[in-house]
């Protein structure tokens, strides 16, 4: 589904697959596979979220929690959120700084 | 009390004086039987009759200590304190020194001291001694920079007890009773030993110890420091400060602090620590909701907490331990050389991230539930926020960047060894506490069992389950979309340590210059014109008093002895002589009055008294 695909991970290693374990890893890990984890991890979201749709809550109390795929929409922008407003944090207001910050400005 | 009651704290003070003088095999078997009758002493307490209620009473001039109050609230905390005590010992069996495990000893008898305190003397106490040997664990590193965060560590936290203890003074003399309870005073105690109990409780502004301390702890070191500190803070606010609104907002503003924090972390462990704050504000913003359920909550929280947080710590330290990184930036494709450290630190991963079936899905929940009981909107909505962070940072960034991304330059070289798998100690530990991570998420009832109230929430219905794992699983394609902007960055984050690191250096200037400077000036000034002329004034002082007073003084005493000597010659001793000597007395005195008569005319009360009289 993407070509720089961030599930990629490091180089296959073209060893002999045996074990069971071994596939396992290779599953979770190597590159090959990337495409099929892709096609999971989808089928798994889409489950989940039409799974929702079904599901009436028990005790309202917010507005939102009548709205279809709310959590699902929640999640997806608080994780945006807080890469984004982090990183500006870090980056632009300068909380970010060289690891040696602390030590090369000793006072003497 | 009737019945037989241990202190469990005596049995790590026992462990600690014995363990410098085993080796071996001998020295394993007190690191497991020690803990091992801890948690058995507390069960008792959880199942044992009799056991609840107060022991150990003793009165020191005349303020009463109590060192074993036992209740549900303080058997929770001691039985998942007993229980890390035991999953981090086994996870250090391999150390070739004892002087880790003495320290962590310590550091335990003190936890359990103050739990199990009955008053605020007695808390002190178990406080300072915890504070104290968990600097140890950090000094047990043994580098620059572990010595100077030590240093750190140990200078903030006795900040933060001189505070403690100043409260607890001002509430004695407020209320006369020192009785670990409830404060019932809005006076300067209230806010004294607020402040005392947020610092440990690492609540921002005064968290930066923590993110500053545990990354540069031993790897076992930082294992026992994340399960004890901040919980047992969370332990004296339920007991001291429940319901004080402050806490909710304290509490939300930590949670989202420690996610913030989190995505900027390089530092596996500083990362983890960050992920401590965030998730102790859950239960500070709990404690401050303050609610049956929130209470329960709470405890609930802090017990599943300190498994999953240690779970990561130890899963985290083995990977230090293998490879001797730590930074996300040097590590990488770690997944196939140590799969059960992997397995074990997703089982850790997930509990803290709330999945359903793992422990954080049936504790935070009941937080969430009771802020959402409140009507309580954006704290409800915050929180849901950190959690979608927590997962983010904790299973998905942290494990992507050590075990499955690129192998950087730096762990290339043990890319060459097969298995780096950690000693098996560690891998037992690890099991232990993943189990029990598992355990209590499959069956919440059990831990619903021992909280402080009795409950019947239930976190397994279909729109909790499904919500959650709606959350969870954006959250996941969120982070996978977005991944390049996650890239480990080879920084470091400032946070409020930068205030006693870089700005008391700003003081230390000032100091340095112009308050030197002027102190200076002020020396100088006193040098050549103030003491110069108080010399002269103490010169001329001395010379007035040795030649006028002692001149007069001298003077008056010799004419009062020369007096003395001629009125000495008047005593005779011929009664004759005296009876002369009284009739010229009363003679002179009738001439007196008729003089004075003369001279005044107006009638006085003797000429009144006189005219009568004649």
């Amino acid at each position: 589904m993407k070509t720089d695909n961030p599930l990629e991970t490091d180089n296959p290693m073209n060893t002999e697959r045996q074990t069971a374990s071994q596939r396992l890893a290779d599953f979770i890990g190597s590159p090959e596979y990337t495409h099929r984890r892709w096609q999971i991890f989808i089928a798994v979201l889409l489950v989940s979220a039409i799974f929702d749709l079904f599901i009436t809550s028990d005790h309202t109390v917010f507005f939102w929690e009548i709205l279809p795929v709310w959590n699902a929409g929640y999640g997806f922008i608080s994780c945006l959120l807080i890469i984004f407003v982090s990183k500006f944090l870090g980056h632009t207001c300068g909380l970010m700084q060289k690891e040696d910050y602390y030590d090369d400005k000793d006072v003497k | 009390m009737t019945e037989f009651w241990l202190h469990p704290a005596l049995l790590y003070l026992m462990a600690a004086v014995v363990l410098p003088f085993a080796c071996g095999r001998v020295r394993q078997f007190i690191l497991v039987c020690f803990p091992l009758l801890a948690v058995l002493s507390v069960l008792n307490m959880v199942f044992g009759e009799g056991q609840s209620g107060s022991h150990w009473h003793t009165q020191v001039i005349g303020v009463d200590i109590i060192f074993g109050r036992v209740d549900k609230l303080s058997v929770l905390f001691a039985l998942v304190f007993s229980a890390m005590s035991l999953i981090g010992s086994i996870y250090s069996l391999h150390l070739k020194h004892s002087r880790e495990h003495v320290a962590a000893y310590l550091y335990i008898a003190g936890a359990m001291v103050v739990v199990f305190a009955g008053d605020y003397f007695s808390l002190f106490v178990g406080w300072e001694l915890m504070a104290f040997a968990s600097a140890f664990l950090i000094f047990a590193n043994n580098s620059k920079s572990s010595r100077e965060a030590g240093k750190r560590y140990l200078l903030v936290h006795i900040t933060g007890g001189l505070c403690l203890l100043a409260g607890i003074v001002v509430l004695y003399v407020e209320t006369g009773s020192t009785a670990f309870g409830p404060i019932n005073t809005d006076g300067p105690a209230f806010y004294l030993i607020l402040f005392g109990f947020l610092l440990n409780a690492a609540v921002p502004p005064l968290s930066a110890w923590l993110t500053d301390a545990y990354p540069q702890a031993t790897i076992t070191g930082a294992v026992f420091m994340s399960a004890f500190t901040t919980k047992t803070a969370i332990y004296v606010l339920l007991r001291s400060y429940p319901g004080t609104e402050m806490l909710i907002w304290l509490g939300t503003a930590m949670a989202v602090y420690g996610v913030v924090y989190a995505v900027l972390e390089n530092d596996c462990r500083r990362l983890l620590a960050y992920h401590i704050i965030s998730q102790v504000g859950y239960m500070v913003a709990a404690v401050g909701l303050g609610s049956e359920m929130a209470i329960n909550g709470a405890g609930a929280h802090a017990f599943a907490h300190i498994l999953y947080k240690g779970l990561l710590f130890m899963g985290a330290g083995a990977v230090i331990y293998m490879t001797g990184y730590s930074k996300l930036s040097d590590l990488g494709g770690l997944y196939r050389k140590m799969p059960w450290t992997l397995g074990f630190y997703m089982v850790g991963a997930v509990s803290i991230s709330a999945f359903p079936l793992f422990s954080g899905f049936v504790s935070k929940s009941m937080i969430l539930a009771a802020a959402h009981h409140d009507h309580n909107a954006i704290i409800f909505l915050l929180l849901t926020l950190a959690s979608a962070g927590t997962f983010l940072h904790t299973g998905l960034k942290l494990p992507y960047y050590m075990f499955f991304a690129k192998p950087k330059a730096a762990a290339e070289k043990k890319q060459a060894i097969e298995n780096l798998e950690p000693p098996r100690n560690m891998l037992v530990a690890m099991a232990i506490a993943a189990v029990l991570c598992i355990g209590i998420g499959v069956f919440p009832n059990a831990l619903y069992a021992i909280l402080p109230f009795s409950t019947d929430y239930q976190p397994y219905t279909a729109s909790h389950v499904s919500g959650s794992l709606n959350l969870l699983l954006f959250t996941a394609l969120g982070f996978f979309l977005f991944l390049k902007y996650l890239d480990p960055e080879r920084t470091i984050s400032l946070d409020t340590d930068w205030l006693y690191r870089r700005a008391a250096g700003f003081v230390l200037w000032i100091a340095h210059h112009p308050i030197t400077r002027y102190e200076k000036l002020v020396s100088n000034i006193s040098n050549s014109v103030v003491l110069p002329s108080l010399h002269n004034g103490a010169k001329l002082g001395l010379w007035i008093d040795t030649h006028v007073i002692d001149g007069f003084i001298h003077g008056l005493a010799k004419n009062i002895m020369r007096s003395a000597q001629k009125i000495r010659h008047l005593e005779t001793g011929v009664m004759s002589h005296y009876a002369l000597g009284m009739c010229l007395g009363i003679l002179l005195s009738i001439a007196v009055y008729f003089a004075l008569r003369h001279f005044i005319q107006a009638p006085t009360l003797g000429t009144m008294l006189l005219q009568g009289g004649l």
